[in-house]
C-alpha cells in the first residue's frame, strides 16, 4: 500500500509530540487515530486483561477517584502481597456506567458531566480508537482542572464480548450502552454481533437487577434482531417508549454520538430501544 | 505408518465391561478382558464380513475366552431411515476444522493445530482433504448405569447414542449431526438428557433418546428464527452513503429473495432435531460439568479464554449465570468434581486450580509441572491436561488422576476434606490418551484402564494382526487400584488387540494431529502489527 510506511511515520511523530506536552490541552486529531471500523471479536488480538474483576487496577483510568492512602485500614499483620496490592489500587467507588464500542468517545464526553457522581467506561477493542478517546479525555481532564470535569469518565482496550466478567463484578453496573453496533449483516457472521441470546447473560451478570441496556441503531434489521433478542431473553424486559422519551441518556445517545451526529448529517433514521435487567428469578 | 491406538475409554455399569474407541469404530471387552464386540460407527453395512454372528454367539465367545470380532453392525441399520447420514464425511481432523472455518467464515486461530500462531492465514487456504469415510470418535461417555453410551465423531459432528445390553453389545439409536463440532459433553443429573458443547462456545441440551414428536422437528424457536430471518431487510438505502455501497444492497435485496426461496427448499428437506440452545460463551468451549449444591443443579462451563462459568442447571434458567471462577491464566481444558462442593480445573497452566466452584473462589493451586519435571522427565516449561479423573480406591481417600498430553505418566492426587495434595506418580510406557475405572465384580481392586499411544516408541509395529490374539496386545493398559495406593507400580496391557483389521495405517503425523489437539489451544504471541489490524 502506498503511502502505508509515511502515514505510519506521521501518526509515530504525532504521537510523540503528544507525549512530550505534558497537560496537553489541545484536543487530538481524529485523522491520526483512524483504523477500520471492523475487528473481529474471535481473534486473540493482543489484549491486555485483568485476570478477574478484584485484579482490577482502575487507578490509572481514573486517579481522582484512588483511595487516600490515609483512608486506608492499617495495613494488617498479613503480608500477603496480592492483598497489599489490592489496597495501593482500591477506589473510592467502582465503575457503574459502561459504554461497549465507545468508539471515539463522543457519548462518553457529553455523558460524563451530566452525571457527575458516577463513574463512566467507554470498551473499544481497536487500540489506535482506544488511544485517541484516551488523548481525548486526558486533554479534556487538563482544560478543566479548575472544575474537576471528566475525571469520572475513562476508556479502555477490551474486546467485551470475551471478556467483560473479567472487568466487572456480578451486579457491579447500572447502566450499559450499546451505540452503533457492528451490524454484521451476513447470516454467519451474527455470532459477531454484540446483542446475542447468550451474550445477553452476561450484561445480566454485570448489570444490577432495574439496570438499563440502552440500544441504538440506524440499522432498522439490526434494531429488530437486538429487540427481539432483548426481549425474548428472561432477564430483560423491554422499556416503554414513555420511559424511554423522558430518559435524558436517550437524548445524548441520540445527538452526542459520534455515528449519531453522522446519521443526522446524512438524514438517516435512528432506533432506540431500552431494556430492563429484571431480578433473577428464584429456585 | 501404524494405526490409530486406541483412543477413548469408558466403563459400561458395574459389570466390568469396558468400551473403548479407535478410529470410528466401537469395542467392548468383558471383564475377562476378552472383546466381546466392535461396532462401527460409519461406513454401516459395508463393514459386515460373511460371518456375522448372531446375537447370542458372542456370549459362547467370551466364555472361551476367544476374543472375536462381532459386528453389530445390522442392529444399526433400522436408525438408518429415520436419520439420514451426513452428506460428507470426512477422517481428517484438521481438514475438517479447515473448512468448517472457510464455511463460517470465521478466523478461529484457536481450531488451528499449528502452534506458530503467525501463519494462520496461509493455513485457512489450505484445501480440505477429502478423504476415506471415516471420521474418528472424537468424544465418548456413558451414562452411570452402563446403558447407553455416547460417542461423538468428528468430522460429521455427529452425536450417535447408543443402547448397551449390559453384555458388551451395542446398537445404535440415533445419530444427530450437530451444527458446530463438539468438543465436550456431558449429561444431566437424570441421565436424560445430553449437554453438548461446542467449539463455536455454545452448549446444547438434547434428550438423550428422542423421542418421536422432537424428531419431527420444526423447533419452534429454530421456525421463529426461521421467519424473522425471512423477514428482515437489512440495511435500507438511508444507511448506506456511498454509491458502492448502494449498488451492493440493491444486490443483496437479489440474492435476498433467492436466498429466502431456497431456505424454503432447505426446510423442507432438512430433518431437525431437538435442541435448545441452553447458554454461550464467545470462546471455544473445552470442557463442560454438571454440580448440584443445595439440592439444585449447575452447569459448569470452561473456556479457551480462562473463564469457567457456574450457570444454574435447569434448562428453564440455564441463562441466569451464579458466577465465574477467574484465575487461571491460559487455557482450561479439564475440570472434575471429587467432592461435590469442590471443582479442580486444569489446562494450560503450571498448577492445578482448585475451586469452591459455588462461590467463585479459588481455593488452592496444585503444583503439576513441577511433578511432572521431576517424575516424568518433562523437559519443557508448559504442560497441557488432557484429563482428570476422580476416582474411589475402595476403604482409601478419593484420588484425582491427572494426564497431560504428551507426558508418560499419570499423577495421583489425593483428595481430602477439600484440599488437593500430590501423592504419586505412575510412569507408563507411552503417552496416556484417556483413562477408565473398571469395577469387576467380585474383585476387590477396580482397575484403572490407561489408553496409551506408543507409536513414538514401537517404530517396528507389527503387522495386521495374526490368527492368534495373544501376540498382540492393545496399547489399554491396566493398572490395579488396591486400598494401598498403586500397590503395583507397573501398568500392564492385557487387552488383547482385537483381530480382524479394518483400521486404517496412518501416518504418524496423522495419527498426531486426531490424538493430540489440546496444546494447540494455547494463544501463542502475535505480532502487534498483525494484532491491530483485525
Amino acid at each position: 500500500m502506498a503511502g502505508a510506511a509515511n502515514k505510519k511515520q506521521k501518526r509515530a511523530d504525532y504521537r510523540l509530540a503528544r507525549s512530550q506536552q505534558d497537560g496537553a490541552t489541545e484536543m487530538p486529531k481524529k485523522k491520526f487515530y483512524r483504523q477500520r471500523a471492523h475487528a473481529n471479536p474471535f481473534s486473540d488480538h493482543q489484549l491486555e486483561y485483568p485476570m478477574s474483576p478484584e485484579d482490577m487496577d482502575w487507578t490509572p483510568f481514573f486517579p481522582a477517584y484512588k483511595t487516600d492512602p490515609e483512608e486506608l485500614p492499617e495495613a494488617t499483620a498479613s503480608n500477603d502481597a496480592q492483598i497489599e496490592q489490592r489496597q495501593q489500587s482500591s477506589m473510592r467507588q467502582d465503575v457503574e456506567i459502561l459504554d461497549i464500542g465507545c468508539g471515539f468517545g463522543g457519548l462518553l464526553v457529553a455523558l460524563a458531566p451530566k452525571l457527575p457522581d458516577k463513574l463512566v467506561l467507554g470498551m473499544e477493542i481497536r487500540t489506535q480508537v482506544t488511544e485517541f478517546v484516551q488523548e481525548r479525555i486526558r486533554s479534556l481532564r487538563a482544560q478543566h482542572q479548575d472544575s474537576n470535569e471528566f475525571q469520572n469518565v475513562s476508556c479502555i482496550r477490551a474486546n467485551t464480548m470475551k471478556f467483560l466478567p473479567n472487568f466487572f463484578k456480578k451486579g457491579q453496573l447500572s447502566k450499559i450502552f450499546i451505540c452503533f453496533p457492528d451490524p454484521h449483516f451476513k447470516a454467519r457472521k451474527h455470532k459477531a454481533r454484540i446483542v446475542s441470546t447468550t451474550l445477553n447473560s452476561e450484561y445480566a451478570l454485570v448489570l444490577r437487577p432495574g439496570g438499563i441496556v440502552y440500544t441504538i441503531t440506524d440499522v432498522e434489521d439490526l434494531h429488530n434482531w437486538m429487540v427481539h433478542h432483548l426481549e425474548l431473553h428472561p432477564a430483560f424486559e423491554r422499556v416503554s417508549e414513555g420511559e424511554q422519551e423522558s430518559d435524558e441518556c436517550v437524548k445524548i445517545m441520540t445527538t452526542e454520538t459520534e455515528e449519531g451526529k453522522k446519521v443526522e448529517r446524512n438524514k438517516g433514521q435512528k432506533f432506540v430501544a431500552l431494556f430492563r435487567r429484571l431480578e433473577d428469578p428464584p429456585w | 505408518m501404524a494405526p490409530l491406538p486406541f483412543q477413548f475409554l469408558c466403563a459400561l455399569g458395574q459389570d466390568g465391561i469396558l468400551c473403548t474407541s479407535r478410529g470410528d469404530s466401537l469395542y467392548t471387552f468383558a471383564a475377562d478382558c476378552s472383546l466381546v464386540a466392535e461396532h462401527s460407527l460409519s461406513s454401516r453395512g459395508a463393514a459386515a464380513p460373511d460371518g456375522a454372528k448372531e446375537e447370542d454367539e458372542p456370549s459362547q465367545v467370551a466364555q472361551n475366552g476367544l476374543p472375536e470380532v462381532t459386528p453389530q453392525v445390522q442392529d444399526g441399520e433400522p436408525s438408518e431411515s429415520s436419520t439420514p447420514p451426513p452428506k460428507r464425511r470426512k477422517v481428517d481432523s484438521e481438514a475438517d476444522s479447515s473448512s468448517a472455518q472457510s464455511a463460517v467464515g470465521i478466523v478461529q486461530p484457536e481450531t488451528q493445530p499449528a502452534a506458530n500462531g503467525g501463519s494462520q492465514k496461509k493455513k485457512k487456504a489450505q484445501k480440505p482433504v477429502e478423504a476415506t469415510e471415516k471420521p474418528c470418535v472424537i468424544l465418548l461417555k456413558a451414562t452411570s448405569n452402563g446403558s447407553h453410551v455416547v460417542a461423538v465423531t468428528g468430522g460429521n459432528k455427529t452425536v450417535c447414542v447408543l443402547e448397551h445390553d449390559g453384555k458388551g453389545h451395542l446398537t445404535e439409536l440415533s445419530q444427530r449431526q450437530m451444527v458446530k463440532r463438539p468438543s465436550d459433553l456431558t449429561l444431566t443429573a437424570d441421565e436424560k438428557t445430553l449437554l453438548v458443547a461446542d467449539k463455536f462456545g455454545d452448549v446444547y441440551a438434547l434428550p438423550l433418546i428422542p423421542s418421536a414428536d422432537d424428531s419431527l422437528g420444526e423447533d419452534s424457536a429454530a421456525a421463529l428464527q426461521e421467519s424473522i430471518r425471512l423477514a428482515r431487510k437489512g440495511a435500507n438505502n438511508l444507511t448506506v452513503h456511498t454509491q458502492r455501497n448502494l449498488r451492493s444492497l440493491e444486490e443483496q435485496a437479489r440474492q435476498r429473495a433467492e436466498k429466502a426461496k431456497q431456505q424454503q427448499e432447505q426446510k423442507e428437506a432438512g430433518p431437525t432435531f431437538k435442541q435448545d440452545l441452553l447458554l454461550g460463551h464467545v470462546s471455544m468451549l473445552t470442557s463442560i460439568a454438571v454440580a448440584s449444591a443445595d439440592g439444585k443443579p449447575y452447569i459448569l462451563t470452561a473456556d479457551r479464554d480462562e473463564h469457567i462459568r457456574v450457570s444454574r442447571g435447569i434448562l428453564s434458567m440455564a441463562h441466569v449465570i451464579e458466577n465465574f471462577c477467574l484465575g487461571h491464566r491460559a487455557f482450561v481444558s479439564a475440570m472434575c468434581l471429587p467432592e461435590p462442593d469442590r471443582l479442580v480445573s486444569g489446562g494450560g497452566d503450571n498448577d492445578l486450580y482448585v475451586w469452591d466452584w459455588k462461590a467463585g473462589v479459588l481455593k488452592s493451586k496444585v503444583p503439576l509441572l513441577r511433578h511432572a519435571k521431576e517424575q516424568a522427565n518433562v523437559t519443557g516449561d508448559k504442560i497441557a491436561v488432557t484429563g482428570l479423573y476422580p476416582c474411589n480406591v475402595p476403604g482409601g481417600a478419593g484420588l484425582i488422576m491427572a494426564i497431560c498430553e504428551r507426558v508418560k505418566a499419570v499423577f495421583v492426587y489425593k483428595v481430602q476434606d477439600g484440599d488437593l495434595t500430590y501423592a504419586e506418580t505412575i510412569n507408563l510406557a507411552g503417552y496416556p490418551l484417556d483413562i477408565a475405572f473398571i469395577q469387576v465384580p467380585g474383585q476387590q481392586q477396580s482397575r484403572m484402564v490407561i489408553s496409551l499411544d506408543q507409536g513414538t516408541e514401537t517404530s517396528h509395529h507389527s503387522s495386521p494382526p495374526s490368527s492368534s490374539s495373544s501376540s498382540s496386545l492393545s496399547g489399554l493398559y491396566v493398572h490395579l487400584l488396591g486400598e494401598e495406593l498403586s500397590a503395583e507400580k507397573q501398568a500392564l496391557p492385557v487387552y488383547p488387540n482385537p483381530e480382524g483389521g479394518r483400521v486404517d495405517d496412518l501416518p504418524r503425523a496423522e495419527i498426531e494431529k486426531v490424538l493430540y489437539t489440546v496444546e494447540n489451544l494455547r494463544k501463542t504471541e502475535f505480532d502487534d502489527v498483525t494484532a491491530g489490524g483485525d
